[in-house]
């Protein structure tokens, strides 16, 4: 009674005044509305999901992935992180600073949010044509499969979330299978397909074509097949991954979307002997794939965003000689080296012209692209010779300075004066390239029917795909003692992708999904001695070292990286990795 | 304002004294009646020695040893005799008769706890047997004896439950920040019913200050009473009497605490054996330690005490107020002006100096018979000075042999230290505050009882104002370093002489608060039932207008108060308040909050009535939700968490040219408004008793109380997982909870024997508390969590010594992970056993806020002589000496912690860091010195000292002139007295140069005062 009492009271005098508390109006009036009614305001919120997408190349990334496996060696210059990954503690690194291959890609929840949103509220944009908004569709589904391809590659499979989640709804779901993600990302990919155009008009360069949804459904779905993922070897998976390969092979070759970059210029390089100064000529403009140009038509989806933010170095870079040396946070291991064939087609083991005491002539042309070596000239107006040997201006046990006694040349060009301190090449942040898709064609027929197998609809074997790759660079075919069956030939695609996408964020996924990471002659690095001789050809002798730079650790449980432990502890269906 | 300025303000004071008192004296000549009278005590005993005055001839007595007196009044139709006895009730006689004597005035003590008392609660003055809330009351006047610039610090020992916290004593300040808190919760403090800061007043204006402790006493104030109030009464001129009070006192200030430093020679010993035992080079040669340790070259090698220098032991502190009040039938007026000034310990160049002058006006006019009128204008001018920084923390940054001050009559910095305390405190310039404030209150209070007896309102209003502007100057001198060529020391100049000549604008507020309050009161006796009635409403404003963008506090509520007494025993008190919170969206503002009290008069029982040990006692329950205002979530802009904010971001660049130069904005989301959230709540449950004893000779109060907090405001990260996908912006919601409990209570024993009286109380409070639930990770290990916990724990590895050996080392073989552990580093316990020492190994113990603080006081009065003893201690707590970020911020990290961090970041020493442990010295109580291992700057027990102390707060000795000799010099009273504040302590943590109150004060933060004064006090 006394509260009904109250109430009334209570509301007689309160009735019209409750306004006394009302915010004073402040200058930010931004609301829901104002963000999803116009196309403009739409798209640039939806834009935000772009910005998780991982910069492979960044200087500021102290946990390269290319650090995390056989391709190189670098030490961090101050963050703690890579050491601790490189010894295999990534649940650690996940809580350390410059974690930039750990924590941040698990942050991309946030954009696959933002994704989600923007396809829940298509219905809210007003000012917009229908093909804006198939636009801005299409790129949401292909954003949210990209991430979980990103999550996919690393961790496994993830709770494939369609919506925005809030408060009130069940936040404890299970992770789904491996094989389960990877259909729901295909399936997006398809959606996205569907929805995206061919091409972007120049403002718009860089955002996912039906080119990019069809990459990233071939990988993903190679991904799905490879060893690590499908330990039956489920031959379906392998089709399923052909197919999809073929029919962006094929989409290309229809209307001429995509293509290799044509290599037909000649290049050379110059390096000292005590003959005196020699040369060597090869097949130039294959750097041009990922320098400069704003694009070429082999890149079918790249981290444009990164591109244009201007010059940066890559630790990956040679910097100037300003400084009195090279320098450079990366070394190239004797490992990937030993990689390149020779120029006649032949591995070097397999080559009785190559002579461990001249291992630089008659390289494969991608070596000398790829690769500076001891005595190599490096200087656009004067005189000056890489010191790689031991002790050498560039070798000096140093950070910065090459362990190995190679430095890595691959995202530089030549028209790049490399005596200046400020002019540093800008690099396209490449996740795929045509050349790329054909190797997974190649990959996957290969898998079912061996190297002569051509997959059903398609127009090339397994091995033509590859060779096409090789081709463009001057490289004769694959030799026909490495054609003998499914086995030998899947050594030599492993050998070729190792060369042909150095350093481009592909090696350290590629050992993981093949099963081989946690093999000894992944995980030991190498670099090679070399010392002076005037007696060798080279002036210079080449011992192999016995001791690696580093042996990484790589155990079993690393094939799936670890989630955070926030997400590992909070509910009991999202389930840690096995041995984190 | 200089010296000379204010020994002339202090004496023009003391004129103003003396001619008021001499125009009371001509008055006197005005009498035309004697009278003659006697004055008993409650028990019929003639009380000798009581002043008696005659309120219009202004003539005084005293009375003899039977309590008699002979008195010259004006007329006896309109004079009174006034009796104003400290510890008693003023006593207003009027005259009837001028032929008999008049009958015996019997004076009525006032007791701690009883019946005749009555407390101020918010809209209502309620009698003690009424009251069901727990309330304990101290009056302004026993607060004057602590010389102190800042209110709230006299309030230190006094009061159970109350904890005072003062962080430091840096004159001119504003962040000199004094804390109260009150059962573990921040006090809110009203001073004449609103909220208000109370650094300001001086004790002389205050009448009381009440501690309104539990729910039912504070639950009218909704959510603005949502923790303990500190309800402070200014000062009310009384009818019939005029009194005019002076009060002067001065005296000198130093530092409770400065940490010791390690001079050169130990110094550079020190850091080279650090580098030792890190395998690393030495860094001084050996003919630099020599030199060090000889001061042979005081310019290369030089061995600098800074503490001597620059930092004086004394700095004055000042202190005069003089008060009138007093009048008639129809005015009633109290009026004070004071000055306070205090100084700081820089012996060279800039002081810190802070000066105040307040004003205070309480006037009550009786307008009509039904309408009274009140205003009270109080107006405080403040003035600042301030060097740049603070000499203590540059200093426990400085190690003795930095570098020489000066060089050739050039002030010399080096790389590693680009420091100069002579540029610091003469050529850098300084501050310079001035403040000026308002509170002002009126209100209109109407006598209803004409037309429904019983009623009465009363409608007011309070606008305040302060505004603050600091100006200053930013300058340096010319700052040498010393270079050596071919062995001859030379110097080249590094930063050149910068002078300003005009002051600068630093920075400047203005506050504005207004309110308005209106409340209607019923208050009525029908034989055996009592009600007081009380509908209430508040509404307040309080803006600050130097932050862009900043909201108003807004205040608004409505409450109800019904108050049953059945047969003066038994007592119910039902509080409805209708609470609004600005911080809720429209429409869901505002929630009534139920409180409910109960009383028991015990001692009116039948059983009781005549028990000759209790005179007084009374049991008090109460049990009340209330709403609290203050939540705000970290990472959000505003608190107005019902607000979704976008804010536009950088984008994702997509495109070529244009968009590289001219790049669009995304949108994201700012704030994520939320709808399913609620005002945080308390609920409180109280129990107490308040007694008073053999024969009002002993007080007891004794409270049991416990507080729930829940619905607590948080945004439950820990139960939200990474597909979220929030970015960070998750939306507010209620999750959370945790209770405090404990005791609190008083007992004071007050005697007098012929001219001998003694009182002596101690109050203490005891405290727990416990997380019920927490947003932490669920699947975390058990003794890792918060949940089910105590909330004064600390998370800390357990130390079991230092290691003796590398032997000791390599046999136990764990993974250390803070860095390479040697012999002479913290051996920490694996507490989960996994042969890793990481942070899975810290467990929740101890207490980092002690659990029990207590007060404690004696006053010993003998004739005219007595001594005031207040003393302050807490047990049951630790501090944490060392910790990582104590380590980096400043230089105390040296007391214990300060090994280098590295050789970049040296840090002064303390001498507590002389016995470490090295080969030589296995016992040392520090571990060995390092420049790279962080293994011992972990939280750990190592580093965990009992934080036990008790204090002397303040003493006072005074010495009162007997009443005849005081009455010769025309005053009604003349005190002379000395006094003291942080005079002794008794703590664990001496040793290591800190105070046990705020560690940091005086190495980081400005030292804690220690203040003596001696003064005067007249009453005319």
């Amino acid at each position: 009674m006394k509260k009904i009492y109250l109430i009334i009271i209570a509301a007689l005098m309160f009735s019209g005044c409750e306004e006394y508390l009302d915010k004073v109006q402040d200058s930010s009036g931004m609301n829901e509305e104002d963000v999803f009614t116009d196309y403009l305001n739409y798209r640039q919120f939806e834009d935000r999901m772009y910005k998780d997408l991982n910069d492979y190349l960044a200087d500021y990334d102290y946990t390269y992935i290319a650090a995390l496996c056989d391709e190189g060696y670098t030490e961090s210059f101050q963050w703690e992180t890579l050491p601790v990954a490189q010894n295999g503690d990534w649940l650690r690194a996940y809580s350390l600073g410059q974690a930039m291959q750990f924590k941040p890609v698990w942050n991309s929840w946030e954009s696959i949010r933002i994704a989600n949103i923007s396809l829940a509220k298509i219905d809210m944009l007003t000012n917009a044509t229908e093909e804006q908004k198939k636009e801005l569709k299409g790129q949401a589904h292909f954003m949210r499969a990209w991430y979980f391809y990103e999550f996919l590659r690393r961790q496994g499979g993830m709770p494939y979330i369609t919506k925005a989640l809030y408060g009130a709804d069940n936040f404890a779901m299970p992770r789904l299978s491996y094989d389960e993600t990877a259909q729901k990302i295909a399936a997006d990919c398809d959606s996205a397909l569907a929805l995206l155009p061919v091409k972007w008009d120049n403002a718009n360069l860089g955002r996912p074509t039906k080119g990019a949804a069809m990459a990233l459904k071939a990988n993903t779905l190679l991904f799905n097949a490879s060893p690590t993922n499908n330990t039956s070897n489920d031959q379906k998976k392998w089709e399923a991954a052909a197919k999809a390969a073929w029919e962006l092979i094929s989409f290309a070759e229809s209307n001429g979307t995509y293509k290799l970059m044509e290599c037909k210029s000649n290049d050379f390089i110059t390096y000292k002997t005590p003959d005196g100064v020699k040369t060597i000529n090869f097949v130039g403009g294959y750097d041009s794939i990922f320098n400069f140009l704003p694009y070429n038509d082999e890149i079918i989806w790249e981290n444009y965003g990164q591109m244009q933010n201007g010059g940066r170095y890559t630790t990956f870079t040679t910097r100037s000689l300003a400084v009195g040396g090279i320098i450079q946070g990366y070394s190239p291991s004797q490992n990937i080296v030993d990689l390149f064939e020779t120029q006649n087609g032949l591995s070097i083991n397999d080559d009785p012209t190559y002579d461990d005491q001249n291992p630089y002539v008659g390289r494969d042309p991608r070596f000398y692209h790829t690769i500076l070596f001891n005595q190599e000239r490096w200087s656009s107006n004067s005189d000056y010779y890489l010191g790689l040997y031991n002790g050498g201006t560039e070798r000096l046990n140093q950070k910065q300075y090459s362990y190995t006694g190679y430095l890595s040349r691959k995202f530089w060009v030549n028209n790049v004066d490399k005596n200046s301190k400020e002019e540093h090449p800008i690099s396209h942040c490449i996740y795929f390239r045509y050349a790329e898709v054909l190797m997974w064609y190649a990959e996957a027929a290969n898998e079912i029917g061996g190297p002569n197998f051509t997959f059903p609809g398609a127009t090339m074997t397994a091995a033509d795909a590859l060779n096409k790759v090789r081709q463009r660079v001057g490289m004769p075919a694959v030799n026909a003692k490495y054609l003998a069956d499914k086995n030998s030939f899947r050594e030599r695609i492993k050998n070729e992708r190792a060369i042909e996408f150095y350093l481009e964020g592909k090696r350290f996924f590629d050992l993981s999904r093949w099963g081989d990471a946690s093999k000894i002659e992944h995980k030991q690095v190498f670099g090679i001695t070399i010392s002076e001789d005037k007696t060798k050809p080279t002036g210079y002798a080449f011992n192999r070292n016995s001791t690696p730079v580093i042996t990484l650790t790589f155990d079993q449980k690393h094939y799936r990286w670890p989630v955070p432990l926030t997400d590992a502890t909070m509910f009991e269906e999202f389930k840690q990795n096995p041995g984190w | 304002m200089n010296k000379i300025i204010k020994i002339k303000l202090l004496m023009a004071l003391a004129i103003v004294a003396l001619i008021g008192n001499s125009l009371y004296a001509q008055k006197s000549q005005l009498s035309t009646a004697n009278i003659k009278g006697k004055v008993v005590d409650e028990n019929a005993q003639p009380m000798s020695n009581i002043e008696v005055k005659a309120f219009l001839t202004s003539a005084f007595t005293i009375t003899n040893a039977n309590g008699e007196f002979e008195i010259k009044v004006a007329s006896v139709k309109t004079d009174r005799l006034v009796i104003n006895q400290p510890g008693y009730k003023l006593n207003i006689v009027e005259i009837k008769n001028a032929v008999a004597p008049l009958e015996a005035i019997t004076l009525e003590r006032i007791n701690v706890f009883g019946e005749n008392n009555s407390f101020d609660l918010p809209y209502k003055t309620m009698e003690s047997n009424k009251n069901v809330s727990s309330i304990n009351v101290i009056s302004g006047d026993e607060l004057a004896s602590y010389p102190t610039a800042s209110f709230l610090e006299s309030l230190s020992g006094l009061l159970p439950g109350v904890v005072i916290n003062s962080q430091s004593s840096q004159p001119g300040s504003e962040e000199n920040a004094v804390y109260a808190t009150v059962r573990g919760e921040s006090a809110m403090i009203y001073v004449d019913g609103v909220i208000r800061d109370p650094s300001d007043l001086s004790p002389s204006e205050v009448d009381k200050v009440e501690v309104i402790k539990d729910l039912s006493g504070r639950a009218a104030l909704g959510i603005y009473g949502s923790s303990p109030v500190i309800w402070i009464t200014t000062k009310k001129g009384q009818s019939y009497n005029r009194e005019m009070k002076f009060n002067a006192e001065y005296g000198a200030s130093s530092a409770t605490a400065i940490p010791e430093y390690v001079g050169a020679y130990d110094y550079a010993t020190m850091y080279n054996e650090a580098l030792a035992n890190d395998g690393l080079t030495p860094f001084y040669t050996n003919e630099a330690i020599q030199a060090y340790k000889d001061n042979s070259d005081p310019v290369n090698y030089p061995n600098i005490n800074y503490l001597d220098k620059y930092v004086r032991p004394y700095a004055p502190f000042r202190r005069a107020n003089i008060n009138f009040s007093g009048g008639d039938n129809k005015v009633n007026y109290f009026s004070m002006i004071s000055y306070v000034g205090s100084e700081g310990l820089e012996a060279v160049g800039e002081k810190n100096k802070s000066d105040r002058f307040k004003m205070r006006g309480n006037v009550n006019i009786k307008l009509t018979d039904f309408i009274d009128m009140n205003v009270n204008i109080s107006g405080t001018y403040k003035t600042g000075r301030n060097p740049h920084g603070n000499v203590f923390s540059t200093i426990a940054g400085l190690p003795s042999n930095a570098h020489p001050t000066m060089y050739n009559n050039q002030l010399i910095i080096s790389n590693d230290y680009p420091v100069n305390l002579d540029n610091e405190l003469i050529y850098s310039g300084f501050e310079q505050s001035s403040t000026l404030s308002t509170q002002n209150n009126a209100s209109l209070k109407f006598d209803l009882s004409e037309y429904v007896k019983g009623l009465s309102a009363t409608a007011s209003i309070s606008f305040d104002a302060s505004s603050r502007n600091v100006n200053g100057k930013i300058q340096n001198a010319n700052l040498y370093r010393l270079t050596q060529t071919d062995g001859t020391t030379s110097t080249e100049l590094v930063t050149a002489e910068k002078i300003q000549d005009d002051l600068s604008l630093i920075s400047s507020y203005i506050k504005r608060k207004t309110v308005e309050q209106i409340s209607v009161n019923y208050d009525r006796t029908f034989g055996k039932h009592a009600l007081v009635a009380n509908a209430s409403f508040y509404q307040g404003m309080f803006e600050e207008n130097y932050l862009v963008g900043y909201q108003p506090e807004k205040i608004q509520d409505l409450s109800l108060r019904a108050n049953y007494t059945y047969n003066e025993k038994y007592v119910v008190q039902i509080d409805q308040v209708l609470s609004g919170s600005m911080r809720m969206a429209k429409g869901s503002r505002f929630e009534l909050y139920p409180t409910i009290g109960l009383g028991w008069v015990a001692s009116k029982e039948s059983f009781l009535k005549d028990n000759a040990a209790i005179n007084y006692l009374k049991v008090n329950a109460s049990l009340g939700i209330i709403g609290v205002n203050s939540f705000e979530l970290s990472g959000y802009n505003s608190y107005y968490l019902y607000q979704t904010l976008w804010q536009t971001s950088e984008t994702w660049t997509s495109g070529t040219n244009d968009k590289k130069a001219n790049p669009l904005p995304g949108y994201i989301i700012k704030q994520a408004g939320s709808e399913g959230y609620s005002v945080p709540k308390n609920c409180n449950f109280n129990l107490g008793i308040e007694s008073s004893l053999f024969n009002n000779s002993l007080a007891v109060n004794l409270n049991y109380y416990l507080v729930d907090h829940y619905n607590l405001i948080s945004q439950k990260q820990y139960y939200t997982p990474s597909i979220f996908g929030s970015g960070g912006f998750l939306p507010a919601t209620n999750f959370g909870e945790y209770m405090q409990y404990g005791f609190d209570g008083m007992v004071q024993y007050t005697k007098s024997i012929n001219d001998f009286t003694l009182s002596a109380g101690i109050n203490a409070n005891y405290m727990r508390g416990k997380y019920i639930t927490v947003d932490e990770p669920m699947l975390e290990a058990e003794y890792r969590k918060y949940a089910g916990k105590q909330i004064d724990e600390f998370m800390m590895y357990n130390a079991e010594g230092l290691y003796q050996s590398q032997d000791e080392i390599d046999v136990r073989n764990v993974t250390h992970t803070f860095g390479e552990v040697k012999p002479g580093d913290i051996k920490y316990t694996d507490y989960n056993s996994d042969g890793k020492i990481d942070e899975k190994d810290q467990y929740r113990s101890g207490a980092h806020s002690p659990r029990l603080y207590f007060g404690a006081n004696i006053s010993l009065a003998y004739k005219g002589f007595k001594l005031k003893v207040v003393g302050q201690g807490t047990t049951d707590g630790s501090q944490m000496i060392a910790s990582n970020s104590y380590m980096i911020i400043d230089g105390v990290m040296s007391l214990a912690n300060s090994y280098f961090s590295s050789t970049t970041n040296k840090q002064n020493f303390s001498t507590a860091m002389l016995d470490r442990w090295s080969a030589n010295n296995t016992d040392g109580t520090s571990p060995r010195l390092t420049t790279t291992s962080m293994n011992n700057m972990q939280r750990s027990t190592y580093w965990l000292v009992d934080a036990t102390y008790f204090r002397l707060k303040n003493v006072e000795l005074s010495y009162t002139l007997p009443k005849a000799t005081s009455k010769k010099m025309l005053m009604g009273n003349c005190t002379v007295f000395a006094r003291g504040s942080n005079l002794i302590e008794f703590s664990n943590l001496s040793k290591y140069g800190v105070d046990p109150e705020n560690m940091w004060a005086g190495n980081s933060m400005y030292p804690i005062y220690r203040t003596y004064t001696f003064g005067i006090t007249c009453l005319f």
